[in-house]
């Protein structure tokens, strides 16, 4: 299995071996990850709706993600958060040209198998929903479908890509507008690259010891000097200005949740995030997009725990010495019931 | 007749941009790049960003189309007021052009609005038309999605036609007259429309009955259905570099 992922991943950008034998193959993982590459310098955004996934596409989405309720609803409204009506799901695929995601629930493979079934072009193993095994993520490899996870560090990340995943998001605080929890996880990722890429050969087995993470994959991270697979920024971005801080920070591309339809223009603001992933490196152009697009999403700043029951399961804090079992989050039975 | 060794400078230096809104423009850069060191030349390659119509700089000599979604390309070029300098640049004489995947489509004069394998559209959705359009540049209709959705996206050999590209193979295993393709939600070509078009490379794989064409070039502009830039094999983007040197030449 590991072997075969390696070759996957060495392919994003220097792969060495060629399979001269291969006569026609779907769901491999170098077509799976390609899809993640295609997204690349892209903004996806959540939608509920097929009208939704039209203002999306117009305004220069490069895929949609099909939701049941936004986050920021899901927040509010708590209870528990699982995969879209299929109904839903095949009136937005219908809908649109651009390539449709959806979001099955941490470790819920019969949500995948279903969502695989739909045709959807990738799945969001996400947190966002409520997780339904407490251990296991979903083995992806078994899977055509491509799968994006959420990850807070480098470890998570490199967790999901041993299991399958062909992209890799930050978590972020989702349904917050706070973005400030997406920034953490960016700059937390870029750190550990950073550290690894310092480390010798013999202290490399152990910083892959500490992060919980197969040794081969963590030395493709040092050689890449980045993560093996495409890796997008999530989780609070509201502003086009939010979309140029995270790219500056060396992500690929960004999602955008909430910060969309539960603002006061969404139609405005979609195309002015669209135009700023584009534009991310040039503040003049940023300066005219920002104007004049109506109120953000009113947002919950990130540890506001009166007005935040999420905030207390999810402390972040110590991130990267979390285990494999802690990239769940926690009990949101009890958090958000209440 | 200017003296030979400005010519020569001249030659010596190309400059190809990347249209840097959506797709693997990181990996076109790096094949280009290790293309140009491969074909062991003296010529210093420049490779530019494009996202603004200003950086579509006359000087430039080749233009690389990533993809990416057509739709949301050319959505952006919409926006940003780059269709008409975009096509201007691609028509002035000795600019080299290489759509792939979604930049095929772009190149293209005509395309099937088509889903899931080649079916005509259920339930009619918005007109993309309405809201997209082309830089109609290659005489071939093309079928977005031709082969289906991303779950049907595959890997195959692609048999290569034209003989510039075969000689050229050192380092990978494969066989001269393939390549290794990579289909993601590809489009393919369904018929050419002009004798100016030749035929680079076809597919031939038992899902369809026919072999597909997934290669084209008419005159400076060439279009891959397929991803060469997610390979290893670097003939296609050695082919782009000689047919930018050759232009160069004739201009």
């Amino acid at each position: 299995m590991a072997e075969k992922l390696l070759n996957g991943v060495m392919s994003d950008v220097t792969n060495l071996t060629m399979k001269d034998t291969l006569s026609s193959q779907t769901g491999t993982f170098k077509v799976k990850a390609g899809l993640a590459q295609m997204a690349k310098g892209g903004i996806i955004m959540d939608v509920t709706t097929a009208e939704e996934a039209r203002i999306a596409e117009e305004a220069g989405a490069c895929a949609v993600m099909a939701l049941e309720r936004v986050p920021a609803d899901i927040r509010r409204e708590g209870g528990v958060a699982r995969m879209t009506d299929p109904k839903k799901i095949k009136g937005i695929i219908a809908a649109v040209t651009i390539p449709v995601m959806a979001k099955s629930r941490i470790g819920h493979f019969a949500e995948a198998q279903i969502l695989q079934a739909l045709g959807v072009d990738m799945v969001d193993e996400s947190e966002v929903l409520t997780p339904a095994d407490e251990v296991n993520h979903i083995d992806k490899h078994q899977f055509e479908v491509p799968f994006v996870c959420g990850a807070r560090d480098l470890g998570e990340a490199l967790r999901r890509i041993s299991e399958g995943a062909a992209m890799i998001r930050t978590k972020g605080e989702a349904g917050t507008g706070d973005v400030s929890e997406a920034v953490k996880h960016a700059r937390t990722i870029n750190k550990q690259i950073k550290i690894a890429c310092a480390l010798d050969s013999t202290e490399l087995y152990n910083y892959a010891k500490e992060l919980c993470v197969p040794h081969e994959l963590l030395k493709k991270t040092t050689e890449l000097g980045r993560l093996p697979v495409v890796n997008f920024a999530a989780g609070g971005l509201a502003t086009p200005a939010d979309v140029s801080l995270l790219m500056q920070l060396g992500v690929d591309g960004v999602f955008v949740g909430s910060g969309i339809f539960k603002s006061s223009n969404p139609t405005k603001r979609a195309l002015a995030m669209a135009q700023a992933v584009t534009h991310y490196k040039d503040p003049k152009i940023l300066a005219e997009l920002s104007s004049d697009l109506g109120e953000a999403m009113f947002g919950v700043p990130h540890g506001d725990q009166s007005a935040d029951k999420w905030a207390k399961t999810k402390n972040t804090a110590g991130a990267e010495k979390m285990k494999i079992w802690d990239a769940t989050l926690g009990d949101p039975a009890k958090s958000k019931a209440q | 007749m200017p003296p030979s060794g400005l010519n020569g400078s001249q030659n010596k230096h190309i400059k190809v941009g990347i249209l840097e809104v959506q797709g693997a423009f990181q990996e076109h850069k790096v094949a280009l790049m290790r293309a140009n060191q491969c074909l062991q030349t003296t010529i210093k390659l420049e490779v530019m960003e494009v996202r603004h119509p200003d950086h579509l700089s006359p000087d430039m000599d080749g233009l690389i189309i990533p993809g990416g979604e057509s739709t949301t390309i050319s959505l952006f070029l919409k926006r940003n007021n780059m269709e008409e300098p975009l096509r201007n640049w691609i028509q002035t004489k000795g600019h080299v052009v290489w759509g792939t995947c979604a930049g095929m489509i772009l190149l293209s004069k005509c395309t099937e609005n088509q889903k899931d394998g080649g079916q005509p559209t259920k339930n009619s959705p918005m007109p993309i038309e309405l809201f997209s359009f082309q830089l109609g540049m290659l005489d071939t209709v093309v079928s977005r999605n031709f082969f289906g959705r991303q779950v049907q996206s595959f890997e195959a050999q692609v048999t290569i036609k034209a003989p510039l590209l075969i000689p050229s193979n050192t380092q990978t295993g494969t066989s001269d007259s393939k390549c290794h393709g990579v289909f993601i939600r590809a489009p393919a070509v369904l018929k050419t429309t002009s004798s100016e078009i030749q035929v680079l490379a076809v597919l031939e794989r038992p899902e369809q009955k026919d072999s597909v064409i997934v290669a084209v070039q008419q005159g400076d502009v060439i279009a891959t259905a397929f991803h060469p830039e997610l390979t290893d094999d670097l003939r296609w983007h050695s082919y782009f570099l000689k047919m930018i040197e050759k232009a160069k030449e004739q201009a």
